[in-house]
């Protein structure tokens, strides 16, 4: 929550950042639909089927209603978020500790950025913040609730929670490495590129291009 | 009995198709159950629920839609071949091929639990090729296929007898059709494989002026042949823009994506022109190319596959000029359909016969409405039950309702024909601008197709349909104005016609009883960005997302309680 | 080790005869192959037009 109130003067600054920023909400959002999509098809349980299921209508009107956003500040379309089945990687309940955790940052980051929307006199964008942040509350109530059901005890959510941070931590620092090592390939792949010349004179050679229609 | 599954995947809409002793039991795209439109990842999802229709434990073979050593190959050498300009390219596309597309035969099998050495592939347009001619109802035919590029043909010319199928001739990388579409649906400002059906709508309001000028960017020759002049491309240098800046300054510069349309204004008709004039590129150079497979084979009938045969407008011309009595398209003519052409493909190999032709493209999950019914109603919609179903749709209609309808087994391919289907009141135009308003999101140049009981088309239509209507893959020209909210601009219409045998056949009767006409405007029930709906909770949560007035999903109808 | 399967795939596919002007190719995707296991099998998102590539 500090660091999204920190961050929001830099965020919302001009249109474009806040283009941006919403084109990164919004595919987020619908990262999350697909999520819960996925976990309503899923689980076992045909009430937590609907539950998931109506959560995920929610997470697809954030995800329109920050697109129509991010177009309203001179955005273009944003690319659409990615699945990552967490359910069926960490298992029901890992999914839902996975999902709590994220509802309830979303929620405190949604509330600050609306506060700071707010200040800087976009009162319309505050009052979409807001909106969407009264969901992911609701959501991080319902999730909360399910947690303690299906672990059996409190404490046993909050170990499920506790898991959830760490594997998301271990993940961070997945991709961190991935994008490094990512930097590391081009470069050292561009280099290679250059060193090929020789293979381009025996490719032109040796398969020149056919042009037209070639009988078998 | 021999199980044979075939795959398609890794670069656009993967799918899985199932083969049984012959008999093609299930076909499913993966985006369908995903959610993710034009899923290219590898399909388990649609391979494990192909196999669970088919009550199939393990395949006894699975059969890939594409060499991926041909490919890794051709990826190389064009690489190289564009030296020095695709050093970009490089690191990205050696990364995908290395790091996982070379692999996709053993993530097959280790996802399905399937023997590595079961595990086998055909080529791309052989694959294609296979779509068409066997699940055709013609003994022998001539077989184009067209598309974007497979290993490294992109266009192939085939005789499919009762031998089997041999290539006669084929086109190479770069010079591709569906490249030369593509580069165009950039240019046109719309998403490359998203955006291809808009261009050949946006064509209709458009003519064909700059027909001259595009003869530059692709020469066509007397043998049926065709070649890309590439300074116009960029696709085979920069996988970011399709066309190059010469292509701009021969046609003025690229229409900006964010830009809403507006074909009052000059500025948008010039694009529509541009539209118009490649549409009549495509045409001419497929006829060339149909009328070749036509006299090396000296066939009647021609089948076609591959992602260009998509292109309904297109098929109409080569119907009635390139010289053959019948056509037929497979309806899931892009890559997905290369996994039914893999597993009839293999299945035929391992000895089963030729399956029977194709009657309908209801080969994916069914619907299960007693979860719709649970689902609606935890969500606060009321629900029930109903008797007729059919009357019940059909008074609706009558009334002027949008209902989305849901029936059995989902389609395979990009068409909606009656099983996860958006359907209204054929006959006022204002229902396309409800239907644009609350669903579809899009452009004006975007028809809606109409589902007509075959035998009562020539009441509406020029000609009779054929064996490219009963699966939406054509398109015919409208006598009147009757049926407004389904006829193009240009006065034609995807026409779907129906067996009236068949389930859809009984609502059309039932709508006829009640409104005079056995007609209803049909576009696929999905939002826009979204893949076709497959099973109930999708289509409970389009319910919920959309102003359309009931769901129906087989007897239970679903509506919004009065608030 | 079933990958070692579609290793002699890709070996048998560039030592064929009609592409035998090929094989030094694998050369090249030797090299990357050795790189991309230093650099831990990253993991590639499709580019964004018609996927060619
Ligand atoms: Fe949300
Ligand atoms: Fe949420
Ligand atoms: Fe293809």
């Amino acid at each position: 929550m500090r660091l999204a109130s920190l961050l929001a003067p830099f965020t919302l600054g001009s249109p474009r950042r806040r283009a941006r920023l919403l084109a990164a909400f919004a595919r987020a959002e619908h990262a999350s639909m697909l999520d819960l999509r996925l976990a309503a098809a899923a689980t076992p349980s045909p009430a937590r089927q609907a539950a998931y299921l109506s959560h995920a209508l929610d997470e697809e009107r954030h995800a329109r209603t920050f697109a129509a956003a991010a177009r309203e500040n001179g955005g273009s379309d944003p690319v659409l978020g990615d699945a990552e089945d967490l359910f069926a990687r960490r298992g029901e309940l890992g999914f839902l500790a996975f999902v709590h955790h994220g509802e309830s940052r979303g929620r405190r980051q949604f509330a600050a950025l609306a506060t700071r929307a707010e200040r800087l006199g976009d009162a319309r964008l505050a009052t979409t913040l807001t909106a969407i942040a009264t969901d992911e509350a609701q959501h991080e109530s319902y999730t909360g609730a399910l947690l303690v059901e299906l672990s059996g005890s409190e404490a046993g959510a909050r170990k499920a929670l506790r898991r959830a941070r760490a594997w998301e931590a271990w993940r961070t620092f997945r991709r961190v490495g991935r994008a490094m090592a990512g930097v590391v390939w081009t470069v050292s792949m561009t280099l290679l590129y250059f060193a090929l010349l020789p293979f381009v004179l025996l490719v032109l050679v040796a398969r020149p291009a056919r042009r037209g229609l070639v009988p078998r | 009995m021999s199980a044979v599954l075939g795959i398609s995947g890794g670069y656009h809409d993967a799918a899985a198709a199932l083969v049984v002793d012959g008999v093609v039991v299930a076909a499913l795209q993966e985006e369908r159950l995903s959610r993710v439109k034009n899923d290219p990842s590898p399909p388990l999802r649609a391979a494990r629920a192909c196999l669970s229709i088919g009550g199939i434990a393990a395949p006894d073979r699975v059969v890939f839609y594409e060499n991926p050593y041909a490919r890794i190959e051709r990826v190389l050498v064009s690489l190289l071949r564009g030296f020095p300009r695709t050093f970009r390219q490089f690191p990205r596309a050696i990364g995908a091929q290395l790091g996982s597309k070379l692999w996709i035969l053993d993530d097959l099998a280790e996802g399905l639990g399937v023997p590595r050495a079961k595990v086998t592939f055909v080529a791309h347009h052989e694959a294609h090729a296979a779509s068409a001619f066997y699940a055709s109802p013609y003994p022998r035919a001539a077989v184009l296929t067209v598309d974007g590029v497979g290993e490294e043909a992109a266009t192939a010319i085939w005789h499919g007898t009762e031998q089997g199928l041999r290539e006669v001739a084929h086109v190479d990388y770069p010079c591709s059709l569906g490249l030369l579409y593509a580069a165009f649906t950039a240019y046109l400002g719309f998403a490359v494989n998203e955006g291809e059906y808009k261009v050949m709508g946006l064509a209709a309001w458009g003519s064909p002026r700059r027909r001259e000028e595009l003869a530059k960017v692709v020469q066509l020759s007397s043998d049926g042949g065709y070649e890309l002049d590439l300074s116009y491309f960029a696709f085979h240098t920069d996988t970011e823009l399709g066309f190059s800046s010469k292509l701009e300054a021969l046609l003025g510069p690229r229409r900006p994506a964010e830009r809403p349309w507006d074909l009052e204004t000059a500025e948008d008709r010039a694009y529509a022109d541009v539209a118009a004039s490649l549409q009549a590129l495509l045409e001419d150079a497929l006829l060339g190319l149909a009328r070749t497979a036509r006299k090396r084979t000296e066939e009647e009938c021609l089948c076609l596959a591959g992602g260009v045969a998509l292109n309904a407008v297109a098929n109409a011309r080569i119907a009635r000029e390139a010289g053959f009595s019948r056509v037929f398209v497979q309806p899931a003519a892009g890559d997905a359909g290369g996994a039914l052409g893999a597993a009839i493909l293999g299945a035929m190999k391992d000895g089963a016969p030729r399956p029977a032709p194709m009657r309908d493209a209801a080969l994916g999950v069914a619907v299960d409405a007693g979860e719709a019914n649970m689902l609606a109603s935890a969500l606060g919609f009321a629900v029930k039950r109903v008797d007729d179903r059919d009357a019940e749709v059909a008074g609706r209609l009558s009334r002027g309702e949008v209902i989305a309808f849901v029936d059995g087994r989902c389609e395979f391919g990009p068409r909606a024909l009656g099983q996860r289907s958006i359907l209204a009141d054929p006959r006022a135009a204002a229902t396309r601008e409800r239907i644009n308003r609350a669903v579809k999101r899009r452009e004006p140049f975007r028809p809606f197709a109409p589902s007509a009981l075959a035998g009562t088309e020539l009441r509406w239509y020029d000609e009779p349909g054929d064996d490219m209507t009963r699966f939406m893959t054509t398109v015919r020209r409208a006598k009147d104005t009757t049926l407004g909210a389904v006829t193009h601009v240009d006065g034609t219409a995807r026409l779907h016609t129906v067996d009236p045998e068949s389930r859809f056949g009984a609502l059309l009767s039932a709508v006829e009883r009640e409104s005079g006409i056995p007609v209803v405007l049909n576009t696929s029930l999905n939002g826009a960005g979204e893949p076709i709906c497959a099973t109930a909770a999708d289509a409970v949560a389009f319910f919920a997302a959309h102003a359309v007035d009931a769901l129906v999903v087989e007897d239970v109808v679903v509506t919004r309680r009065p608030s | 080790m079933s990958r070692l399967r579609t290793v002699a795939g890709l070996l048998g596919h560039f030592l064929h005869r009609q592409r035998f002007f090929l094989a030094p190719l694998l050369l090249v995707l030797l090299a990357a192959a050795v790189l991309l296991v230093l650099t831990g099998g990253l993991s590639y998102v499709a580019p964004f037009v018609y996927a060619i590539f």
